[in-house]
């Protein structure tokens, strides 16, 4: 007999089978007398109920081998305890509605807020989820939330929460979100000294990395940055990085790189006499030249560009090239320039040419609306490239859109998509038309209507909506009306008016 | 009754632990249910869904409410809204749609409705498709208050009681050395195959207790099976679980020679219930201000079972009620955690008393302003329990409150650490153990919960103000 663990002999017995000669049992001390004078197997299912509770009594507590792990450090931001805040961004977090959660993690952290400790994980969690979260969360979590996400491999996301992004240890120690995150916020501060730091980091890092750092010196972007841009263009071993770096380039007219361009599509367009008036003629490059490749140009077209070899050339370099030549070179506006355009036999090639320029050089109002009216995009096409622009160009292409449009889908879609602060113009020109595009009764319309109520901005917050009634969409509309009521309660809250 | 101890597999609560936000509202003079107590109220998680998306000002076209109920109208996909109200009493609720569910998503709407915004339901006479309603439930409630006292005039007959249970007794026992015959069977041939027996190996026998009028030792039989499951080690459980087993029959077959609070202890294991009326009489009553600290529901065979436990505010006892509702987790009573009341409880004759009933309708509830009382640290928590453990070997869950404790997460398992440095595993959810670290933040919390196999299920905690977990 086993003195020392009785268990391990009874359990071998009783797997074995009591039957097996089992040898006589014994249990420590006074506890032997209780199993006085019976058959081997009541002696061992007694001894077992015995020794079971006998242990069950004498449970203790272990003495760790490891020390406890440090407490949080102290908040800097001030934890909701609010009741009826507290109850509001639970909903919103079990709701799950990413513009709502986006907007109220913004609004915590601009009243130096952060969520209640306990709906910590449920936040961290919704970011383990969708990576698009993770920087509107990593603003609202606190010190407790980064505390508490050290401690889970998932959440390893939001370890510098609480963190200014200005920290340095969001470039040393952070994941390649905050890296680029902290890349941003220098750029801003002191462009210079961002672009040397990325200089000096570029070498060691992975292809992929610096296809997604590169693009940060977007911001503040000047001809100082020209030498390392085309320096990556030069020799980068990755295409995405070449891409980016020519993406980059095109956005500055002046480089040489926009020149290069410039002087390809000087041979494309000439005049030509007809009767008595020259008319302009576009046609594309014959050939495709070797050191067109050190450029980032493509010579096969990729499988989702409809265009022919020619026709692809063409719209790579127009849309590298400054817009401000064809002004000068045609001594036309973007207009007339764009009307020439839809009259030539290469109006694809052109329009997805002048599409991308916009794209890179967006401070080209001019240009921006004459292709959005001028471009004869079907309203599809017209809405992707609306939403291709920075917020405010996109923001004024989008009224005049939304103004125009009866199709539902189409108004969906701008909703689902235009996930910027939208303006108040912007705004009305929906709110005005939403009884028409209700009355069409679009399932896709229907559940982008939710979303629609985060899009209204906070001035416009309080004012009073009218429906249809009764309407098909009653769901959708009290969905709308319970997310309204979210938005407004949020901002009662946390950002009170100042009266 | 049916005491099902066993660690409940149903996930019914699991993801949806959601917004216990303890606070009672206190609108127009009226104290509306919590949104805990409303989904505690509820059928099923579809319904608390569906309820909860029914907290929308937008359906709900008519809001309105008295001292006596809530009614409001609430737009469904027909044309027509349907009516629902709430009766506060009880709470009882009618609705005019067609759900089978009881109460239907309507009522708890209306119920999360006046929880989240109170300020909504404007307080009023309640119209006439409400006002009937009532009425008519008054006439019913003071129809049935007259029956009962009719009955209770009637002197017992205790000649027959003391018959029928010496009957039932001569049952169980038959039921007790037949299970004794079982064990003996179980360790003679070997305990090596039991993870490959089928489930019926075990039905069978279980079902059998059952047909013995011992539904208790159906099950500890659930119990060993569930153990069988446990993992690594599963042996020496299954043994210590056959060896309990084996002492209930013999405890079953003396039952005549023990003491009252013992075959109090026994039958309360057994599942042989003592008639309410018989606790009432005999026990003397406590009263105390309570607070409600943890709950827990479980199901098995359509039988849902609460757990609520207290501690009394004065005598710093422990008490735990018990109710029971079919089909469907609607209890009679709604009791919320988080609060404190002053009421009288009768305790179940026992070594140890625990399992306790409300002798009349507890008062005023109040949210809990300071911490429940705890033990200082582990180990006096332990000897509580050992304490208790030695006074009747059957407990398996037993309530502890200890002071601050720190969660730990190891790396397999959660852990409370004590100021001693000293710790025991915790069992709880894996959310709700996040959600446990996040309140603490690494700093001594006070925890409840039941302890029992080993482990602390933590059912609340108190980090600046109370915080329940409540789990199937």
């Amino acid at each position: 007999m086993n003195a020392e663990n009785p268990w391990t002999d009874l359990t071998s017995a009783a797997l074995l089978g009591a039957g097996r000669g089992l040898a006589t049992i014994q249990l420590p001390g006074r506890l032997n007398e209780l199993l006085a004078g019976s058959d081997a197997e009541d002696r061992l299912l007694r001894a077992a109920g015995v020794l079971a509770t006998a242990q069950a009594a004498a449970a203790t507590a272990i003495q760790p081998a490891e020390a406890a792990p440090a407490p949080a450090p102290p908040e800097t931001a001030t934890p909701v305890t609010e009741p009826e805040l507290t109850a509001l961004l639970a909903r919103i977090l079990e709701e799950a509605r990413a513009p709502l959660l986006v907007e109220a993690s913004g609004l915590l952290a601009g009243a130096a807020r952060c969520l209640p400790p306990r709906l910590l994980p449920r936040a961290l969690e919704l970011g383990r989820k969708s990576s698009a979260l993770r920087a509107p969360l990593r603003q609202s979590l606190g010190q407790r939330g980064a505390w508490l996400a050290a401690q889970n491999p998932d959440w390893n996301y939001a370890v510098l929460a609480g963190v200014e992004p200005a920290e340095q240890r969001f470039w040393d120690e952070g994941d390649i979100d905050q890296r680029t995150a902290f890349l941003r916020w220098l750029r801003a501060d002191d462009p210079a000294e961002a672009r040397r730091l990325l200089e000096t980091a570029f070498p060691g890092e992975p292809a992929r990395h610096r296809a997604l750092l590169l693009p940060c010196l977007r911001a503040n972007l000047g001809p100082d940055d020209e030498p390392f841009l085309a320096a990556t263009l030069a020799s980068d071993r990755s295409k995405d990085v070449r891409l980016a770096a020519a993406a980059l380039l095109a956005r500055l007219p002046a480089s040489t790189f926009a020149r290069r361009m410039a002087a390809r599509l000087e041979p494309c367009v000439r005049g030509e006499k007809k009767l008595l008036r020259t008319v302009t003629v576009i046609e594309p490059p014959e050939t495709f030249a070797p050191e067109w490749k050190a450029d980032a140009l493509e010579e096969q077209p990729p499988a989702s560009v409809k265009l022919g070899a020619r026709a692809w050339w063409l719209a790579q370099i127009i849309g590298y090239a400054p817009l401000g030549w064809w002004e000068e070179k045609l001594q036309s506006t973007p207009a007339d320039v764009l009307a020439l355009a839809a009259k030539s036999e290469w109006k694809a090639a052109l329009l997805a040419g002048f599409r991308a320029a916009i794209g890179y050089q967006p401070d080209h109002a001019a240009w921006t609306l004459a292709v959005l009216e001028r471009g004869g995009f079907p309203p599809q096409e017209a809405v992707e490239l609306a939403l291709a622009l920075e917020p405010a160009s996109a923001d004024a292409a989008l009224q005049r859109l939304l103004a125009a449009t009866e199709d539902a889908t189409l108004v969906a879609r701008i909703i689902e998509a235009a996930d910027f602060a939208w303006s108040l113009a912007l705004w009305r020109a929906a709110q005005q038309r939403l009884p028409r595009w209700l009355a069409q009764q679009d399932w896709r319309f229907r559940s982008a209507l939710v979303l629609l109520a985060c899009r209204i901005p906070p001035a416009a917050l309080s004012e009073e909506m009218t429906w249809p009634e009764p309407s098909l969409f009653a769901d959708a509309i009290a969905d709308f009306s319970h997310v309204l009521e979210q938005r407004r309660t949020l901002y009662r809250c946390l950002r009170p008016s100042p009266d | 009754m049916l005491p099902s101890r066993l660690a409940p597999s149903s996930t019914f609560w699991c993801g949806y632990s959601t917004l216990h936000v303890s606070v009672l509202h206190k609108a127009n003079g009226n104290v509306n249910f919590s949104v805990e107590q409303v989904a505690a109220l509820a059928p099923d998680e579809a319904s608390i869904k569906a309820g909860r998306g029914l907290v929308n000002p937008a359906k709900w076209p008519t809001l309105g409410q008295s001292d006596d109920a809530i009614w409001g109208e609430c737009q469904g996909s027909g044309g027509k809204p349907y009516q629902i109200s709430v009766d506060r009493g009880g709470p009882a609720f009618k609705c005019t749609c067609p759900s089978r569910k009881f109460p239907c998503k309507h009522g708890l709407g209306l119920l999360f409705l006046a929880a989240e915004k109170p300020a909504l339901i404007k307080a009023g006479d309640p119209p006439p498709w409400v006002a009937d309603w009532l009425a008519s439930r008054r006439t019913k409630a003071e129809r049935k208050a007259a029956t009962p006292a009719a009955r209770k005039d009637a002197p017992p007959d205790a000649e027959a009681a003391a018959k029928r249970a010496a009957k039932r007794l001569e049952r169980m026992r038959g039921g007790g050395a037949e299970l004794a015959r079982w064990l003996a069977d179980q360790v003679r041939h070997g305990l090596a195959t039991y993870p490959q027996q089928p489930p019926v190996y075990f039905a069978g026998v279980a079902a059998r207790m059952v047909d013995a009028q011992a539904p208790g030792l159906a099950t500890e039989i659930f119990r060993l099976e569930a153990l069988i499951r446990s993992g690594d080690g599963w042996p020496r459980r299954v043994l210590g679980q056959l060896g309990r087993m084996y002492l209930l029959t013999e405890g079953l077959s003396r039952f005549e020679t023990l003491p009252a609070p013992l075959q109090g202890d026994l039958r309360a294991t057994l599942g042989w219930s003592v008639e309410k009326e018989d606790v009432l009489a005999d026990s003397s009553p406590v009263t105390d201000e309570w607070q409600a600290v943890g709950q827990s529901f479980a199901e098995r065979d359509q039988l849902w079972e609460r757990r609520t436990w207290l501690l009394g505010g004065a005598c710093s006892k422990p008490a735990l009620l018990l109710d029971f509702s079919h089909g469907q987790r609607n209890f009679a009573l709604p009791l919320a955690v988080g609060v404190s009341f002053q009421a009288t409880l009768a305790f179940y004759p026992a070594t140890w008393p625990l399992r306790a009933l409300l002798v009349d309708a507890p008062g005023q509830t109040r949210p809990l302003s300071e911490p429940f009382s705890t033990q200082p640290d582990l180990a006096s928590a332990l000897a509580a329990h050992a304490k208790a453990l030695a006074a009747n070997p059957w407990l398996l869950n037993y309530p502890l409150a200890i002071a601050n404790v720190i969660p730990v997460r190891g790396r397999e398992s959660w852990r409370l650490r004590d100021a001693q440095g000293t710790e025991l595993p915790m069992r709880m959810s894996e959310p709700d153990a996040w959600e446990l670290l996040a309140l603490s933040g690494g700093q001594p919390i006070h925890v409840f919960g039941e302890w029992g196999d080993g482990a602390l299920r933590v059912l609340s905690g108190w980090a600046d103000g109370f915080h329940s977990f409540i789990t199937p």
